[in-house]
Order: C-alpha cells, then sequence, then structure tokens
C-alpha cells in the first residue's frame, strides 16, 4: 500500500509544485523549466527501453531530431497544427527506431550503444546535407507555434505543455513496465534465450522497446520544434544523446529514494537536477562539458555509494526496512 | 488425448566442424511415457535437447512433434506447438522473482497479441500461477528474487516455469544434477505427478540412476552422438554395450540398480 501511496503522491506533488514554478520565477527560468521538461521526457523513455528490455541507446538525439525535422516539415509546407505534428513526428521517430534496432538485434551492450550512437550522428549530418528537405545547416525558421483556442501558446503555456507530456510520458513508462508486456520484456532481458524457449518472440520484443523509447522522443521533438520555431542540425549532436543517457543513469541511482519498485520518478527528477547543472555551468563556457564529464566521471567511481545512501533514504522515507529489489 | 507418438526424432545429425556431435540419431517418444536418455559426457545428450527445442539447426534429419514436422521451425514456436524444457544450468531470468518468472511463462500461453498485452497487467492476479507454485510446493519463495535462490529451488523453479507453459512434452536437462538423496526422492515424485496428473510426456537427461531406474519406462543410451541402445532400465543396465561404453571393456562387471554411475 505504502508504495502506491508514494508512486501517487509524488507525482502528483511534483504537479503542484511545477504549476507554482512558472508564476514564480522569470521568463527565462520558465524556459529552463520547459527544457528540463523535455529532458525528462527523452530519458524516461530512454530508462524504460533500459530497465525493461536492456535496450541501451545513444542516439535518443537522432530521434529527437526526426521529431523536430517532421514537425517543422509539415508545418512550413502543409501548413498541419499542432496535435498532428506531434503524432506524425513520434511515429516518423518510431519507425526509425524499429528500422535501426531490426538489423543490429545481434549486437548486444557497447556493439548495440556504439550503433546507436553512430545512427544519432547519421541523423544530424543527413539534416546537414539534405538541403533539399532540411535546408541544411540554415536551419528551417517560420514553424508555426502551437495554437489552442486561435490563439498561439505563451511561454508559460509552453511549460505546461512539456509538462503535461512529461507527467503523460511518466505514466505510460510506469504503466508499460508493469504490463504482461513489459514482464516478457525483462524476461527476455535477463535470458534470451530461456526466454525464446518458453515461447517469446525475442526479436520482436526488443524492437518493440526500442521504437516506444523512440515514439517519445519524437514526440517531444516535435514540440521542439514549435517552442523554438525553428529547428538546425546543430542541437541534435552527440552531447544531447550523452546527456540524455546520463540522466537515465542518475535518474536509476536516485530512484530507491522515491519507490520501491524500479520507476521512473528518479530519472524525472534527475532530469530537472541536470538540465540545471548544465544551465548553471554555461558561464565556465567551452569548460561546460569538461565539468560535466568530471561529475559523470565521479557518479560511476561513488557509484556504489549513492546507490547504498538512496536505498537508505528511501527506507527512512517510507519508514519501512528494504529488501533488495533487483530491477 | 495424446498421440500415441509425441515426439519423434529421426536420423538427426548435427555437426560442430569436424566433430559430429550427433550422429544419425533416432528417437521415439511415447505420448503419457517418462523417457531416459543416458550416455557418457559429451554423448551428445544436451546436443539433442537442443535440436529438440530449436536452438540448434541439425543438418540431416527431421523432428516431428505430434505428427508435424517441426525441423525447421525456431525456439519460441516449438514452445507454443508444446514443448518446454530445462536447461543443465537453471537458467531462469535472475532479476525476477519466482512468480514473476512463473507468470511471464504463462502468460506467453494466453495471448500473443502485443499490444494488448501492453494495457494489461497481470502481476497481482490470482490464478493460474498460484496453482503452480503450489504443485511444486513453491509457497515460501514465491515473492523472492531468482537470483538468492537456493540452487536446488532453482531447478525446481526451472521446471515449474517449463509447466507453466502448458506443453505436452516437457524436455529436462539433468533434473536432479547436485540434488541429495531426499530432494532427488521429491523431484521423483513431483515427476510421477506430472505424468499422472497433468497428463504430460516426459524426456529427461540423466546422470542419476535411482531416477533413471525408478521413474523411465524405456531408456535411450547415447553414446558418441550415436543411439547405442534402448530398452528398459533393466535391459540397458544389464546391455554388454551400454557398460562398455561407460565402463570400458571387462567381463563379469554388473551394475546393480541402485548404483550411480
Amino acid at each position: 500500500m505504502r508504495r502506491w501511496k508514494l508512486g501517487i503522491a509524488l507525482p502528483l506533488l511534483l504537479l503542484i509544485g511545477s504549476v507554482v514554478v512558472p508564476f514564480s520565477v522569470s521568463l527565462y527560468a520558465t524556459r529552463v523549466w520547459t527544457v528540463a521538461m523535455m529532458n525528462a521526457i527523452l530519458a524516461m523513455s530512454l530508462s524504460m527501453s533500459i530497465s525493461i528490455a536492456g535496450v541501451v541507446s545513444m542516439g535518443q538525439a537522432g530521434f529527437y531530431a526526426i521529431g523536430a525535422y517532421t514537425a517543422a516539415v509539415l508545418s512550413t509546407r502543409l501548413g498541419m497544427g499542432a496535435p498532428w505534428t506531434l503524432l506524425f513526428g513520434g511515429l516518423l521517430a518510431a519507425l526509425a527506431g524499429i528500422l535501426l534496432a531490426a538489423p543490429s538485434l545481434r549486437l548486444r551492450g557497447m556493439y548495440f550503444m556504439l550503433t546507436t550512437m553512430a545512427f544519432g550522428e547519421v541523423v544530424r549530418l543527413v539534416a546537414l546535407n539534405w538541403t533539399g528537405l532540411t535546408r541544411g545547416p540554415m536551419g528551417i525558421a517560420g514553424i508555426q507555434g502551437i495554437v489552442i483556442f486561435g490563439r498561439p501558446l505563451s511561454v508559460r503555456e509552453y511549460y505546461w505543455t512539456a509538462l503535461l507530456v512529461a507527467v503523460m510520458c511518466y505514466y505510460f513508462c510506469e504503466f508499460i513496465s508493469r504490463s504482461d508486456y513489459g514482464l516478457a520484456c525483462k524476461a527476455m532481458r535477463d535470458d534470451d534465450l530461456a526466454a525464446s524457449v518458453l515461447g517469446m518472440n525475442v526479436p520482436i520484443l526488443r524492437i518493440s522497446a526500442a521504437a516506444l523509447a523512440c515514439l517519445w522522443a519524437g514526440i517531444v521533438g516535435a514540440l521542439y520544434a514549435h517552442l523554438y520555431s525553428f529547428v538546425s542540425p546543430t542541437p541534435f549532436n552527440a552531447w544531447l544523446s550523452l546527456t540524455i543517457l546520463v540522466i537515465s543513469m542518475l535518474g536509476s541511482l536516485l530512484d530507491p529514494v522515491f519507490s520501491r519498485r524500479a520507476s521512473y520518478f528518479g530519472t524525472f527528477i534527475s532530469a530537472i537536477v541536470l538540465t540545471w547543472l548544465l544551465e548553471g555551468l554555461r558561464f565556465l563556457q567551452e569548460y561546460r562539458m569538461a565539468f560535466y564529464g568530471l561529475f559523470m566521471l565521479l557518479l560511476v567511481v561513488f557509484q556504489p555509494q549513492v546507490r547504498a545512501l538512496a536505498r537508505s533514504l528511501g527506507s527512512y522515507f517510507s519508514g519501512k526496512e528494504r529488501t533488495s529489489v533487483a530491477a | 488425448m495424446l498421440p500415441d507418438v509425441v515426439l519423434e526424432v529421426k536420423g538427426v545429425t548435427k555437426r560442430f566442424g569436424g566433430l559430429i556431435a550427433l550422429d544419425n540419431v533416432s528417437l521415439r517418444v511415447r505420448g503419457g511415457t517418462i523417457q531416459g536418455i543416458i550416455g557418457p559426457n559429451g554423448s551428445g545428450k544436451t546436443t539433442l535437447f537442443n535440436v529438440l527445442s530449436g536452438i540448434l539447426q541439425p543438418e540431416a534429419g527431421r523432428v516431428a512433434f505430434k505428427g508435424q514436422d517441426i525441423t525447421k521451425l525456431p525456439p519460441y514456436q516449438r514452445s507454443r506447438a508444446g514443448i518446454a524444457r530445462t536447461f543443465q544450468q537453471a537458467r531462469l531470468f535472475t532479476s525476477l522473482t519466482v512468480r514473476e518468472n512463473i507468470l511471464a511463462s504463462y502468460l506467453e500461453r494466453q495471448s500473443l497479441n502485443l499490444s494488448s498485452r501492453m494495457w494489461k497487467c497481470s502481476s497481482g492476479q490470482k490464478g493460474y500461477a498460484d496453482e503452480v507454485i503450489e504443485f511444486f510446493g513453491l509457497q515460501p519463495f514465491q515473492e523472492t528474487a531468482c537470483a538468492s535462490l537456493p540452487y536446488g529451488v532453482q531447478k525446481l523453479t526451472e521446471i515449474a516455469r517449463a509447466m507453466a507453459s502448458k506443453p505436452d512434452l516437457l524436455l529436462l536437462d539433468e533434473p536432479v544434477n547436485g540434488m541429495n538423496a531426499e530432494e532427488v526422492k521429491g523431484v521423483c515424485d513431483l515427476l510421477r505427478r506430472i505424468k499422472e496428473e497433468l497428463k504430460v510426456t516426459i524426456l529427461l537427461i540423466e546422470h542419476n540412476m535411482s531416477l533413471v531406474m525408478s521413474e523411465c519406462e524405456v531408456v535411450n543410451v547415447l553414446s558418441s552422438g550415436l543411439n547405442l541402445a534402448k530398452g528398459s532400465p533393466q535391459v540397458i543396465t544389464t546391455n554388454e554395450q551400454v557398460i562398455e561404453a561407460y565402463l570400458g571393456k571387462r567381463v563379469g562387471i554388473s551394475l546393480s540398480p541402485s548404483a550411480e554411475s
């Protein structure tokens, strides 16, 4: 019972807190919060594919870009509006995810990660060079904003939209991991040979888990296009993919604080923390990434300590002794 | 009612490079029986199981299950057709609990529609999974993550997980490997109950002769990838060739039924 209380109370708390946020801070800070929400969506969907299927993607930026360019092209060339661009952005990214996952089924661990990283770069280079469609380094400008009731969204309203999508993504990920499908995926992740002799179609499970993560990356990419009304290949680089992966890593470490089971709340929180950290380090200019790298290194080195601390904090909050819960 | 012959293996050959792991092996398993496969180490028993469950493709020969040729089917389709197996070293889904292991296997049999399963959450429901847990006496362990189970319980859980997929034919690769005499007796009782109450045909590989002698109706002997002999346990243990394969050539030796090889 305790678990469910935590599972519902915490997101609600966050929701209320986040609604208050845009009224108490500057427009600049609201923008950063919006970016934090978008990073949270990218990272939560990645966390889901990692935790249920063991599919680690280092190419989230690529799928993000596909969503953004899809929305940009549909909006500027066909004059398509917001809900449709989000939908098509998501679907096209998911399709790209399937096309990437299908031929790389035999790759595991580091090799799969390298493939996805390369894919992310390929997407960026295609966007840079396919000038007919993407206008290359010039980028696509003049994308219409999201219009609701005949009025374009304000900065605050964009934040709420991103928050709403993030909360939807959170519940989607939670639900999928607890579903029967999630159970089959976890079984496949633990031992794919045993899973296959029990009747599980391992290729389909792996591909679908990858596609689900890409779906959300595409949706949030479309949101990005509308928010900035401009897309260019520059922001969709490997750094962004790495940032998302680090958010997801930190999230899985923080997770035991909030929930007894593996959940995505830790990822949500770590997206906010790391987005603000990156923003706060902006004054360092080119040294920013070096500090970020140092942070990552410390995280990896002190991973066991962080994990233990998170566990004990979690049992302190829930007032219960925690048994070791894997996955 | 199960067909007369559940599994028929005809002339299966499997090579690994120059090594002939299985050489023209044939096998016939009648429905509702417990059959054993014995043989010295490296005689191709596990390779045969891998061919039967679809993990390996044989170079020659065919495998028929319930009258249908399944030689070319991938593992998951054979499982759906009704073949379940365990491994010599238990291969459980280690981060999941015993209950989740069993549930994952059972749910696979329930519905093949992936998208509908994304919206279903059966992990809290009582039902078939609990029946299986009870049948195998795994109640005390059901919420334990499999990585931290004692070895004997892991073996048992693996059999339970295979049975949860509601198979017609159960392939057991050394089910009592590493167990003590008491545990072996427990497994023997279970096998008999699986056969009699659940009407599942069992084909097992085992080195433990007391189990083979007491439970198997027919024993097949493999040696260096060849069918060496076939018959009732009593006949097999007095077969000159079998004794020779295990112990080398010597006149006047006899294996008593309870002796372990």
